[in-house]
């Protein structure tokens, strides 16, 4: 993990960009997001991964269906997918 | 594996396979053991907190007597029986001189001079397991080496995930999303259970609690991480869950040593 961590291609997983928001109504939803993720978070723990991969559909024709191509993804690969989107690509 | 004999107050005895490494100890009986070594280390530190030690002393044999009925998972009652005339006072209260040692033998015991020590003594031989348990020496994997153990005649395999490739670019060998994110599932849990209270306020059931949890997380883990070579983990949740629990009894005897070396390069890879 540490290995990935250091690698600056993967940045943005381990350290998605924050914002804090422009005004009130923003920084208020903003927040609410934060709230409403760790609640996520608590309930399924790292699986929503899972679900975060499945809507890029990168993996799909891995496995029979798009759930197990996830599953069957190599995790590094998914870090880096994952890391591009957090950057906003 | 040595032997030794305990006389019991009704004139039997008792005897015991006793391990001299780790490679002889259940990982499933340390396990039990340490819970038991964490009520008994529990209960001298707040006794020494409130000065009420000397009073209580002979308690403490209780929390003792326990922990190595589950080390050796012999009946709690046969462990009750075994004679420790001598090692107590007139008044039946357990001899202070022979608790200090104690304490300090279990602090600075050397593990080769506490096996010839044992000797009939029920606190020599609580010492000693505790050394012995705690006499993992954990060896640094080798770069680009898998992890390969042999279990019940079978080949196991843990790949290590990081390469280093002809450019000296350092990658990942294929451990799936899967296999990460299942690994990390089990982390999150073990976590939680031991987070839940701090430990002064933890009661019996809890201590249990976490036992079980670790037993079964470093159970879970490994069937997760460990597979046989070609082998590949089922997709399917249920399969899953299945696969899991079918591997977590098959190496329900698995070994101290061989858990300690999997969880140890398994916490490389995961913090490298």
């Amino acid at each position: 993990m540490a290995q990935l961590n250091n690698n600056p291609e993967y940045n943005y997983f381990f350290n998605p960009p924050t914002s804090t928001g422009t005004n009130d109504s923003e920084r208020d939803m903003i927040s609410r997001m934060k709230a409403e993720n760790l609640k996520i978070f608590k309930r399924v723990g790292h699986r929503s991964i899972y679900t975060r991969l499945l809507e890029l559909n990168c993996f799909n024709g891995l496995a029979a269906t798009p759930l197990q191509s996830v599953k069957v993804a190599n995790f590094e690969e998914a870090v880096k997918i994952l890391s591009f989107k957090n950057a906003g690509a | 594996m040595q032997t030794v004999k305990f006389g019991l107050v009704d004139g039997q005895k008792v005897t015991l396979d006793l391990p001299e490494t780790l490679e002889e100890v259940l990982f499933r009986r340390q396990v039990s053991f340490e819970m038991e070594y964490e009520k008994a280390r529990l209960f001298i530190s707040d006794k020494v907190k409130t000065h009420t030690l000397a009073e209580n002393r002979t308690q403490y044999l209780k929390y003792l007597c326990s922990a190595i009925s589950e080390f050796f998972e012999i009946d709690l009652n046969t462990i009750f029986k075994i004679d420790i005339k001598n090692s107590l006072d007139i008044d039946g209260e357990l001899e202070i001189s022979i608790l200090n040692k104690h304490i300090k033998d279990l602090a600075e015991g050397e593990l080769d001079d506490m096996l010839d020590q044992i000797d009939g003594s029920l606190m020599n031989l609580y010492s000693y397991i505790v050394r012995l348990t705690n006499d993992y020496k954990p060896v640094t994997p080798r770069t680009n080496e898998d992890f390969i153990f042999n279990y019940k005649g079978e080949d196991f395999i843990i790949p290590h995930t990081i390469r280093n490739l002809y450019n000296g670019k350092k990658v990942l060998t294929p451990v799936s999303v899967q296999q990460a994110v299942e690994t990390s599932q089990i982390r999150m849990y073990l976590n939680r259970q031991f987070d839940k209270k701090k430990d002064e306020n933890k009661t019996a059931d809890d201590h249990q609690q976490d036992a079980n949890f670790r037993l079964t997380a470093a159970l879970n883990e490994i069937s997760l991480m460990a597979l046989k070579r070609g082998e590949q983990l089922p997709l399917d949740d249920n399969e899953l869950d299945n696969f899991i629990a079918e591997r977590t009894e098959y190496f329900f005897d698995i070994d101290s040593k061989t858990t300690l070396d999997i969880l140890f390069f398994s916490i490389f890879l995961w913090h490298n």
